[in-house]
């Protein structure tokens, strides 16, 4: 943090025009880059104080989300935008210090630079973009449940270059975001804590459908995990096979984390729900009729 | 333990409960002057007096009325039965009918004279036990919706608003009942008001203490941090004071002591009588109040699933048995949780029952809306 007046100073001082000092802009052939010693030292802290205060304030935002529990989206989609001015304004200020550029300087450098990018670095600088049209228009927020190309996870981090998933399996999935442009992005809950889930039961045709489609919604609306509300109801779609019916239970969990909580105490409990009220599963295929 | 019968009516009412208490002899007076019927749902959180309204109700009835308490057996049966004017007559002559099945409680009435001409009312406490959270186990709330849907009687019902919240989600329980009576929080004089008509004028001494958090608003807690070689580090860190926050008076004025004492009686006790009442009791010390004796709970809990959806149940449904959450739980380790629960503070044990106390109602109901378990 102390660095930062430093640099503030350096822009003060290098906007003053004419002024003498060495390494100021001038129009008399002189160096207009001012890489002394001392100015570097400054942009790498500069840059070290950037990361540090992008990573406390997206620690203290997560930590600060996660008390909140249910309302965590309305912090967590702070976060990506925080990281993108941190890191926005450390460039600017670095720029401003080692290159020495007035604010129209500052644009053709820009320019260059993404002339140059664009050429050399174009996958890099489409994953930038995405991660721009990520913040700008927010698709998805840290948090939510997506699915990107081939998987499917929570949103744990959203980066300049990519977004970084958490799959039921526990696996960190780094997803480049240029992935916007090329691939739809499913979005399960779009920032809110409440998410529709789905669990399927096949029966045999031959058993008591109502009776299991009761069972079926019972076992969810009494989840510790559901959630039940006027525009969030519980249903149970019964479709019809030749060989097996199939009863679908669909309800939401008051929170998308217990996901896999909720479909497997349904599970467990509409299992043995069944058992008890003799409603069985499809005979097996070596018992269906030929044909 | 505070009952929500320790709060009459009239107190309710001088305390701000005029248009709820209003409301319930609205529906009694049409049905005794021109023999509407109709279904009235009582509801509130747990000691905020909502047996006082039925036993209002009862008053107003004399002995036109049949009053079906239930208890967590209730979930077995098919629900209370709506009594007729034979039963109300053979109340009235002393003459005790019971309920017409092996669910419905016992059934009592006052007063021994005053037959009804018409089916009679019938006044049910606690529907709350008509439902238990599982599989199939709704099958008594549905039978009683359903008889008394279609009835020409009066039927005054009370319900545990977290109950009533999660029925009406899941079984639209408010279709049944045109007339709802929901009973609002108190503010600061209305907590005085209650505890003063509780008391009479023999109130403690209000002494200031200088304590309770009205010079520390920030405490410091120390975090601590390991080192290698198994050393460590106190790191401090500031923390909001719950006693200071309990306790602050939003007014900005300045406030005498027994203001700012009823103040903190109220943020205790969420405005809910019965917990004031608790809270008042447990408060004073030596004939003596001071915002510094009343102590307020940790509201920041967190719980994990087991001790959730446990907690929620107890919470709804006001006192439960340990055998009955053993069998609607038989995958958690329901002793275990109830034995952390009991460690905090959330519940207590009394007997074979588990029940909040006045004081843990409001860090638990905190605790499950932060879990998103209450809606």
């Amino acid at each position: 943090m102390v660095s930062l007046p430093t640099a503030g100073a350096v822009f003060l001082q290098t906007a003053t025009p004419g002024a003498s000092t060495p390494g100021t802009p001038a129009g008399d052939g002189t160096d207009p880059t001012q890489f002394t010693p001392e100015n570097v030292l400054t942009a790498a802290v500069i840059l070290v104080v950037a990361y540090l205060l992008a990573s406390t304030l997206s620690l203290v935002l997560s930590r600060l989300a996660d008390r909140l529990a249910h309302q965590r989206f309305r912090v967590m989609f702070l976060i990506p935008i925080v990281k993108f001015f941190v890191y926005g304004g450390a460039l600017y200020v670095v720029l401003r210090l080692l290159f020495n550029l007035t604010q129209t300087q500052l644009v053709a450098f820009a320019g260059l630079l993404g002339a140059a990018l664009g050429l050399g670095l174009k996958d890099l600088l489409a994953d930038i973009v995405g991660g721009l049209v990520v913040v700008l228009e927010q698709p998805f927020q840290v948090g939510d449940k997506v699915q990107m190309g081939e998987y499917y996870g929570e949103v744990v981090d959203i980066g300049v270059r990519s977004t970084t998933l958490v799959t039921p399996n526990d696996t960190l999935v780094v997803v480049p975001n240029f992935t916007l442009f090329n691939d739809s992005v499913a979005n399960a809950n779009t920032s809110d804590a409440e998410m529709l889930v789905t669990v399927d039961f096949f029966v045999d045709p031959d058993s008591d459908v109502a009776r299991a489609t009761d069972i079926v919604e019972d076992a969810l609306i009494t989840s510790p995990y559901v959630f039940v509300a006027d525009d969030a109801p519980a249903t149970v779609v019964v479709e019809d096979d030749l060989y097996y019916r199939t009863i679908t239970g669909k309800a939401y969990v008051n929170d998308l984390r217990s996901e896999m909580d909720f479909k497997t105490d349904v599970t467990e409990r509409v299992l043995d729900a069944f058992d008890e009220a003799g409603i069985e599963s499809p005979k097996a295929s070596g018992d269906l009729p030929e044909g | 333990m505070v009952t929500d019968t320790s709060v009459p009516v009239e107190d309710l009412r001088a305390a701000g409960y005029g248009d709820e208490v209003e409301k319930v002899a609205t529906a009694v007076a049409r049905y005794l002057d021109d023999g509407v019927g109709g279904n009235v749902a009582v509801v509130s959180d747990p000691y905020a007096g909502r047996d006082s309204l039925l036993s209002y109700a009862e008053s107003l009835l004399d002995d036109a009325v049949v009053r079906v308490d239930l208890d967590p057996a209730a979930a077995d049966g098919s629900g209370p039965e709506l009594p007729d004017s034979d039963e109300i007559a053979a109340n009235a002559s002393g003459d005790a009918a019971t309920g017409a099945d092996d669910a419905a409680p016992r059934t009592e009435s006052d007063g021994d004279d005053g037959v009804a001409e018409r089916a009679g009312a019938v006044v049910v406490a606690n529907c709350h036990y008509l439902f238990e959270r599982r599989i199939d186990g709704f099958a008594a709330l549905d039978a009683f919706l359903d008889r008394i849907a279609l009835s020409e009687t009066l039927v005054i019902t009370s319900w545990n608003r977290h109950a009533w919240s999660y029925l009406d989600a899941v079984r639209d329980v408010g279709d049944t009942f045109p007339t709802v009576v929901e009973i609002p929080r108190l503010d600061a004089e209305e907590i005085a008001t209650v505890v003063e008509a509780h008391y009479g004028s023999d109130l403690p001494a209000f002494v200031d203490t200088g304590r309770a958090g009205r010079v520390k608003t920030i405490v410091f807690d120390g975090w601590r941090v390991r080192l290698p070689r198994g050393r460590s580090v106190s790191v401090p860190y500031p923390r909001f004071n719950p006693a200071w926050t309990a306790s602050w008076s939003v007014t900005g004025e300045d406030e005498g002591i027994e203001a700012v004492t009823f103040e903190k009686v109220r943020r205790v006790s969420v405005g809910n009588p019965g917990v004031a009442l608790a809270v008042w009791a447990e408060s004073v010390t030596e004939g003596e109040i001071a915002p510094g004796y009343i102590e307020a709970l940790e509201t920041d809990l967190t719980l994990d699933d087991d001790a959730a959806v446990l907690l929620w149940t107890v919470v709804a449904q006001e006192s439960v048995g340990i055998d009955r959450l053993s069998a609607l739980f038989e995958r958690r380790p329901v002793e275990a949780v109830i034995q952390g629960l009991v460690e905090r503070g959330l519940v207590t044990v009394e007997g074979d029952r588990v029940t909040v106390p006045p004081r843990a109602l409001h860090p638990a109901v905190v605790a499950l809306e932060r879990r998103g378990v209450l809606w």
